[in-house]
């Protein structure tokens, strides 16, 4: 897969945009190539605010990546409303007017009312109350799938990569065995069979959601396997790392603070995607059975049941799909975000 | 420019010859007498409804108007003879001797008579070790079977009379001519080639139709009306719905579930609905993996007495209007016997919902930790002395969206009263493959799928030792009368000893039977004819006398 | 090149042999297909005993496991647990429905695809731009499986209102399809739906690629040289940027094609289609692991093959990758 890797350190930022001097001062190029973040900018920085006397703050990497994130409007508010969401995932018992499970077998599938804004679901419970408690079920799957995804998939990477050889070859091949299955195909043999209920190891309980949140997680981690593996194997060999290990830093701090750093653009850029894909695969799942059981609420589960109501109850699909869409929506604004501010090779306009 | 233009190209040729390597068109001339279009959720498997893999409902919808059984259900559950001249009568009682006659007009569509010839070989068949039958209970039983001409004599062991023999003598008749010498494993795979029914076989495209025609050489009864039947098969049941709303299937047997409430005000359409054979239960494990406190009377009698069954049964069906009469659908209170049956008797009526009664019981039996009155928030559940904690796994299906319900509302009843329920569903397979025969479970709750004959062979669940009794439950005397009953072919004998047992089953409290569950029949109004039909029968029962326009 | 081909098909043959392994003692270990005939009370113990005889159910896994790659190697993938039926025809049957399904919703989509992203790339940060983000976001945010039933409720409601059957909802043709191109018609109208609902996300996933990678070469050195040279722009556009921009697509479309085989689950139960997807799904349910291994094998190796095409392909169309 041809993945646009952003090049370790450098910033691209065009000098003349930073502008200090109306009068067209040319920059030197030793002071553009600045391979050390924040080193050689502040250098830069400080020396022409001086001749010129404008005040000239010096950004670090990071500055100019949050400065380029915060231009993209849907971006920031997708953040926005992804906060907003995941506070009231965080504490749904505020939020919900009535529990999760609150039964009103008088008032089965009850249009919406002010008194129940999302109408009433097969057993009158409130469904505003029962999306809620399925978006923290739903949010949280998906969060442990994109931790546990992006912890796997990035030590694998990054070993793979930096020792090469054997070990490479290994891990690759082990990468392939779980890409050459089709995706949804495995996850429905494996959630048919393991994750239909919940499993206990001795004294802990793996409650059945997180069953199928390790499921998913166990085949989401390969492409960022990939792609960290081939950040650390076009860096492996560039002077910076040589430098590191001249002055005795061992392997394992190489790998965690010199080249880890440089990854963390596509790294986060993918979480987030996995966290929008995970809902989605949630659903899907559900829809063909085998998703969380009931009566744990998760919103795929919510429009699974909800669709045997058909038109006449359509509140019971709407409301739990305009939730997925809308997370959805959000995580991959803020993506995309990501991906223009971490990745300045991708020329923006100034 | 050229690269592009080639890719596309290849797209495209690959695109027709995928087309052309796709399944022939069948072309089938529109016959006099319209069509039918039935829609299912599940496809058969094989044609051949005697092997195992034919064994499903939806198997024996499309192939029963084929080779039509001697006699068959009609929408009252009674026998009704079809091939045969006048029902079965028994002509000693010991040992159990049956005898009818096919029908002089009764043939098969290539010409040849349907005579007890094909009865035998039907016999044979069925006792062949080396084929897939799916059950051969009543046919092992048989000492003889004696032919002359269309006439059939059927003898049983001595001792071992089959009560349930007028089902058995109206199984269809195999060709004989057809079956000799053939591995009936491989027979009717994927097309049938004669027919003893109203209908014959015409083509099958397997995942999409299939086609039965009508009959033009059947004379047993009066000839088909409609000219021609096409099943329809699409698993998922919203798009059912959708494609009946569109016109593209006419009739259809869904599962039940809300979208039928919209459909009974749709005036386009007419739906039936009415209890049928299957019946939802919550069986209680006796053996030494279930939960020790299930061998005490009392705390099976507290679960039964917290649970509001009839609350369940509202809920599900009647309030949302499922059902059209809730007098249809009373709660079920024995199991042997279903609530339409001649024999019911509501043997578990004594065991009514009392949430007051439940903390009653078991207080006085010494538990400790539970509520001291009902509440619908409570959280406190009971500990009982030598038992431990009322906390019951509750094994089901996944995936089936009425169970999850009946559990749910079953979960918070019992709760309110201080006993736990833990969901423990998995899927069909590995539930009723492993989970269900190794005993390792609390309580489990699935559906019988009967049939009027399933009375009589109760025993299988029930009685000690019984093959399919996974709960370990043993009550010697009631078994005795179970497997007594087997043998007893007087249907009023047979009820009485039925009885008996039932009510010993229930003072056990042994399962919770919960409802019947309701079958349902919808058809777009310019069919007429389709009429409900409580057994496996089906609803193609009588589609002979199906009209279209 | 050639040792590089070769060492890639025999990595992948030790893959496919270790993932089959480790699937099959899953599936055989945790399901019993004779399940539902055990369930039945009536249910003949000498049909049950022959089953498991013949499919060795009461042997360990191990051995199991051998039976069955002997089967898969000689026999055509063998037969099924219950009723001994061949699979591969099947098999055949619900690949070539598929294939169908999945090349027309591909070519679609790559055209549709295509003409968006380099429009957008063009005409960068317009409404045009936004609005076309804003679509492909939706379209990768939407269930499938919703998508397709409010697509079947409205055309179902179309014919309802105006009499007028423009898609069917559901299954492959039509009880009497006929030959020839009413054939072909018949068939296009009952996929016209799931092709839509399984082009919204190729669509969207392709056309945003098209678009970031048009606009890179946009960018790039060679076409501001073609331009400083001074040639129209269209003839920049159309014979430079465009083809360039092409080579990533199709290497991304090529490893998605793998994919595409296995991957219509969802759509294909909605819809009814007789594909792989609904296959696949219907033995899991009953639970037997002949058909299950027998279709993962084929998908696998169809991923397989074609991740090879891609790699081939992208070496051979971008000069600057070498393989060795």
């Amino acid at each position: 897969m041809t993945e646009r890797l952003p090049r370790a350190g450098e910033i691209h930022e065009q000098r003349d945009s930073v502008s200090l001097t109306g009068a067209g001062t040319v920059v030197s190029p030793q002071a553009q190539a600045a391979a050390i973040p924040g080193g050689g900018a502040t250098d830069v920085g400080a020396a022409l605010s001086y001749e010129s006397g404008v005040e000239a703050k010096a950004r670090s990497q990071w500055a100019y990546a949050r400065i380029r994130f915060f231009r993209h409007r849907l971006a920031v508010a997708s953040m926005v409303v992804l906060l907003a969401l995941a506070v009231v995932a965080a504490f749904p018992a505020f939020f919900a007017p009535f529990g999760s499970n609150d039964q009103d077998l008088l008032n089965i599938a009850a249009k919406p009312t002010w008194e129940h804004p999302f109408g009433t679901d097969l057993l009158g419970r409130d469904y505003l109350s029962r999306v809620i408690f399925g978006l923290q079920v739903s949010l949280a799957v998906a969060m442990l799938v994109a931790l546990l995804a992006t912890l796997i998939g990035t030590a694998i990477g990054a070993l793979a990569g930096y020792y090469g050889g054997i070990i490479d070859n290994l891990l690759m091949r082990f990468t392939d065995l779980i890409l050459t299955l089709p995706g949804l195909a495995v996850l429905l043999t494996a959630a048919a069979f393991l994750g239909a209920e919940s499993k206990s190891l001795g004294p802990i309980t793996i409650s059945q959601p997180v069953m199928i949140g390790l499921i998913l997680a166990f085949l989401f981690w390969t492409g960022l396997a990939r792609i960290v593996r081939g950040v650390f194997l076009s860096l492996r060999e560039k002077e910076f790392v040589e430098a590191a290990r001249a002055s005795g830093a061992s392997d394992r701090r190489i790998i965690v603070r010199h080249i880890l750093p440089n990854c963390v653009g596509p790294i986060v850029v993918t979480m987030t995607l996995i966290v929008a894909t995970a809902i989605l695969v949630e659903a899907a799942l559900s829809f063909l059975g085998f998703g969380i059981q009931p009566p744990t609420p998760a919103l795929g589960s919510l429009i699974n049941e909800g669709n045997v109501g058909g038109l006449g109850s359509w509140w019971l699909v709407t409301f739990p799909g305009l939730v997925i869409v809308l997370i959805a929506l959000a995580v991959n604004f803020i993506g995309d975000g990501l991906r223009d501010a971490l990745d300045p090779t991708q020329r923006v306009r100034a | 420019m050229r690269k592009r233009s080639l890719f596309f190209l290849t797209g495209a040729i690959a695109l027709v010859a995928s087309l052309v390597i796709g399944p022939a068109a069948t072309a089938d001339s529109q016959q006099a007498g319209g069509t039918v279009v039935i829609g299912h959720d599940q496809e058969p498997v094989t044609l051949n409804f005697y092997i195992t893999e034919g064994n499903a409902y939806t198997t024996s919808l499309a192939v029963n108007p084929v080779l039509a059984s001697a006699s068959y259900y009609n929408q009252n559950a009674k026998l009704t003879p079809y091939l045969v001249a006048g029902a079965p009568r028994i002509t000693k009682a010991a040992p159990l001797t049956v005898q009818f006659s096919y029908k002089p007009n009764a043939r098969w569509s290539d010409g040849r008579q349907i005579t007890g010839n094909d009865f035998l070989a039907t016999y044979r068949t069925i006792m062949n070790p080396n084929f897939d039958i799916t059950s051969r209970e009543g046919w092992q039983d048989i000492a003889r079977v004696q032919v002359r001409g269309k006439q059939v004599t059927v003898i049983w062991k001595a001792g071992k009379a089959y009560a349930a023999w007028d089902a058995l003598v109206a199984t269809s008749p195999m060709p004989a001519h057809k079956v000799a010498g053939q591995n009936f494993n491989d027979l009717w795979r994927s097309s049938i080639d004669v027919a003893s029914g109203p209908f014959r076989f015409v083509s099958w495209q397997k995942g999409t139709q299939l086609v039965l025609q009508r009959n033009d050489s059947f004379t047993a009864a009066p000839k088909a009306k409609v000219g021609r039947v096409v099943f329809r098969y699409i698993p998922s049941t919203p798009s059912l719905f959708q494609a009946l709303q569109s016109g593209e299937i006419q009739v259809t047997e869904p599962q039940p579930q809300l979208q039928i409430v919209d459909i009974r005000r749709n005036n386009r359409f007419k739906v039936q609905s009415g209890p049928g054979y299957f019946w939802e239960h919550m069986d209680i494990q006796f053996g030494p993996k279930g939960h020790p406190a299930l061998k005490q009377a009392y705390v099976r009698q507290a679960i039964i007495t917290g649970i509001n069954r009839a609350q369940i049964k509202q809920a599900l069906y009647v309030s949302p209007g499922l059902v059209a009469n809730p007098k249809e659908l009373p709660v079920l209170q024995s199991h042997i016997f279903k609530t339409f049956e001649q024999y019911y008797v509501p043997h578990w009526r004594k065991w009514s919902f009392s949430q007051a009664k439940v903390i009653q019981m078991l207080t006085a039996r010494n538990c400790t930790g539970g509520p001291s009155r009902p509440a619908a928030n409570n959280n406190d559940i009971w500990t009982c002395p030598n038992v431990g904690k009322l906390s019951f796994r509750f094994t089901t299906t996944s995936g089936n969206q009425l169970r999850g319900l009946t559990f749910e509302i079953a979960q918070r009843q019992l709760r309110s009263v201080g006993i736990e329920l833990l969901p423990r569903f998995g899927p069909a397979g590995t539930v009723f493959g492993q989970v269900l025969p190794s005993g390792d479970w609390d309580i489990f709750m699935f559906t019988w799928l009967g049939g009027p004959t399933s009375s009589a062979t109760s025993f299988g669940l029930y009685g000690c030792g019984g093959d399919q009794n996974y709960m370990n439950y043993c009550n010697r005397k009631a078994s005795n009368l179970l497997q007594k009953a087997q043998f007893t072919p007087d249907p009023k004998a047979r009820a009485a000893l039925l009885n008996r047992a039932e009510a010993m089953m229930a003072t056990d409290v042994m399962s919770v039977p919960m409802y019947v569950r309701p079958g349902f029949l919808i058809n777009n109004t310019n069919v007429k004819g389709p009429v409900l039909n409580p057994t496996q029968q089906g609803s193609t029962w009588n589609m002979q006398g199906w009209t279209v326009g | 090149m050639l040792t590089y081909v070769i060492r890639r098909l025999l990595y992948s043959i030790v893959v496919l042999f270790a993932a089959s392994f480790i699937i099959f003692v899953f599936v055989s270990y945790s399901n019993d297909p004779v399940a539902f005939l055990k369930m039945q009370p009536t249910a003949s113990e000498q049909t049950i005993q022959n089953i498991t005889e013949r499919k060795h159910l009461d042997e360990p896994v191990v051995v199991q496991y051998v039976y069955w790659v002997k089967d898969a190697l000689f026999n055509q993938f063998g037969t099924t647990t219950i009723g001994d039926r061949p699979i591969l025809p099947d098999l055949q049957r619900v690949m070539g429905h598929t294939l169908q399904l999945v090349i027309a919703a591909e070519l679609l989509a790559i055209l549709l695809a295509v003409f968006i992203g380099v429009y957008s790339a063009l005409r960068q940060y317009t409404a045009f731009d936004y609005s076309a983000t804003t679509f492909s976001f939706l379209g990768l945010a939407t269930p499938v499986f919703w998508l397709g039933l409010m697509l079947q409720v409205l055309f179902v409601n179309i014919y309802l209102w105006f009499d007028v059957r423009i898609f069917y909802t559901a299954n492959l043709s039509g009880i009497d399809p006929g030959t020839g191109i009413h054939f072909v018609l018949d068939r296009a109208q009952h996929l016209g739906l799931p092709v839509i609902v399984l082009m919204v996300a190729s669509v969207a996933t392709y056309s945003r690629f098209m678009r970031a990678s048009m606009l890179e070469v946009i960018n790039s050195d060679y076409v501001r040289t073609a331009r400083a040279k001074g040639l129209p722009e269209r003839s920049v556009t159309m014979r430079h940027a465009f083809r360039n921009a092409l080579i990533p697509l199709v290497t991304i479309i090529a490893l998605n094609f793998g994919a595409l085989l296995g991957g219509a689950v969802v759509t294909e139960t909605v819809f009814a289609l007789d594909g792989m997807g609904l296959y696949f799904v219907r033995q899991l349910e009953l639970g037997d692991p002949y058909p299950v291994m027998a279709w993962l094998m084929v998908t696998a190796t169809f991923v397989i093959i074609f991740n090879l095409i891609a790699d081939i392909a992208y070496g051979y169309l971008d000069p600057r990758v070498r393989y060795d």
